[in-house]
């Protein structure tokens, strides 16, 4: 007989998701014989953005998704410069490229330690880590321990990632600077200078913890 | 850990101090928070982008603790909170119960509330078979709530799902539950504000508010009251260091909000440090277009 699962909420995403699942045997052997995820949020962005100033289009974007705005805020810079066939600056291609490889990095860092992680560790023992989800607990022992101390330290560098980003976006997340045709501003020496320290402190971590986490 | 209580303490004059705050009285959070009667947080999210939470974990301090992460670990009970909270499914929605059963907990609501279609443009769990839309939980949460708190513009006065045409009538929580909030605008807010403000709820410190529900020690002043580039020269295009962004449009004459002094990601910068101008985002009429209306080249 067919066994229904419903995950709703499913928790540790950007977003509001409902997931359901009908376990069967197969041949005598229990698999998944349906499944269907269901996006429980619309807020109609597209609609939003008919008859707006097209300038305002990279800040709305971004408000897509407040783990990834950089990219909708470059995706819709890039669709304002195909349409009005503008050529970018060479310094304001770099820039953006920066701030969205900043938070290309956290976003890597946030996804594996914060929010997939506690699909096979448990956390601290104390909420919102407890109750936890103990589904597929695959990791125990002195490796979970380490990784659960990499949950608290990751945080620190997924938060670098933004001051890193931020250096040239002016903050992250949601940051103000990508106009079509270029950015806003120019690059300081100071802020590169900071921007390579910050880069080094992330390569380390990148390099010595998270690849041999992952 | 053993010091958290008091860690915490420190974290909160810090931010009182890098927000100017002189009279902050934080007598009375110590003992709250060291109390097993503290209130928890649930933390519910409505039509959001989670970039609230995303700038809420950003939090830097130069003392211990240091980062959301401490505040995370040894003081705030954060019981309910979808992008942070290990339990999905039946789990989760069990702890809300449990919340509700106990009492004394403070609502934390991200995001606006979709009113169109009878709320079933976001729903936020399911319950025995039933989906359960966001309009109906932040309803039912609110009764029991001992305070209610707005963070970001979304939440506090509908934000961006509820601009021009707001096609899913996305409306500020404080209009669908008839019930007084204290708002932290901003698209997102500052860690600072976030932090600064639970901490004054947690200890019932006195927190006067603006006509729209903002504390008035965050936003009390223009960002152009305070900004550096007062009475500078003005920029007429982008890329200009130092200069007035004001004919460019920049709404920081018009925006209440304490960005030239908290600046943003451990004070490396802020909008107008990038030479952009300053959109607008802790207003309640943010997003209104144009958000760049400047005349300049």
């Amino acid at each position: 007989m067919a066994t229904n699962i419903t995950i709703d909420p499913v928790t540790r995403l950007e977003g509001h998701l409902k997931v359901d699942v009908v376990i069967d045997y197969v041949n005598g052997v229990p698999q998944v014989i349906d499944a269907k995820s269901t996006g429980t949020l619309f807020r109609g962005f597209e609609t939003i953005l008919k008859n707006r100033n097209p300038l305002d289009a990279p800040d709305i974007t971004q408000r897509i998704c407040g783990v990834c705005p950089v990219s909708h805020g470059m995706a819709a810079t890039n669709a304002l410069e195909a349409a009005g066939t503008m050529t970018v600056p060479a310094n304001a291609r770099i820039m953006r490229n920066i701030v969205l490889g900043s938070n290309y990095v956290q976003s890597h860092i946030l996804h594996f330690y914060h929010l997939a992680l506690l699909d096979f560790v448990d956390g601290p023992a104390m909420p919102p880590w407890q109750p936890s989800w103990n589904v597929d607990r695959r990791i125990t022992g002195s490796a979970a321990t380490a990784l659960v101390n990499n949950y608290v330290t990751a945080l620190d560098y997924r938060r670098q990632a933004h001051e890193m980003g931020a250096l040239f976006g002016g903050r992250l997340p949601h940051p103000p600077s990508f106009i079509p045709g270029g950015f806003t501003t120019t690059p300081r020496s100071a802020r590169i200078t900071k921007f390579r320290t910050y880069i080094a402190n992330a390569l380390n971590f990148i390099n010595n913890t998270y690849l041999p986490d992952v | 850990m053993a010091v958290s209580r008091r860690q915490f303490l420190d974290i909160c004059k810090n931010s009182a101090i890098a927000l100017g705050i002189s009279s902050l009285c934080l007598s009375n959070v110590e003992e709250l928070l060291a109390s097993p009667n503290a209130p928890t947080i649930l933390w519910l999210e409505g039509t959001s982008c989670s970039g609230c939470s995303v700038s809420f974990l950003n939090r830097i301090s130069t003392t211990s603790p240091k980062t959301a992460g401490e505040v995370l670990i040894q003081t705030v009970n954060l019981r309910y909170h979808p992008e942070l909270m290990a339990a999905a499914g039946n789990t989760a929605v069990a702890v809300i119960a449990d919340i509700v059963a106990k009492g004394n907990y403070i609502l934390v609501v991200e995001g606006g509330v979709p009113t169109a279609f009878g709320g079933a443009t976001c729903f936020v769990w399911s319950q025995n078979g039933n989906d359960i839309t966001m309009l109906t939980a932040v309803q039912g949460l609110a009764k029991g709530a001992a305070a209610i708190l707005c963070i970001g513009t979304c939440g506090s006065f509908g934000g961006v799902a509820a601009s021009n045409p707001n096609p899913t009538g996305v409306k500020a929580v404080s209009v669908v539950t008839g019930k007084p909030t204290v708002n932290i605008s901003g698209c997102p807010p500052h860690p600072d504000w976030i932090v600064w403000t639970i901490a004054q709820l947690l200890g019932k410190q006195p927190l006067p508010l603006d006509q729209y529900s903002r504390p008035t020690a965050l936003y009390g002043k223009t960002v152009h009251r305070q900004c550096p580039r007062r009475e500078t020269e003005e920029a007429d295009t982008y890329g200009q260091d130092n200069r007035c962004m004001e004919e460019l449009g920049c709404l920081g004459p018009k925006t209440y909000a304490p960005c030239p002094v908290t600046l943003w990601n451990g004070g490396v910068n802020w909008c107008v440090d990038t030479n952009s101008q300053c959109i607008g985002c802790t207003q309640p009429n943010f997003p209104a277009s144009p958000l760049r209306s400047g005349h300049g080249d």
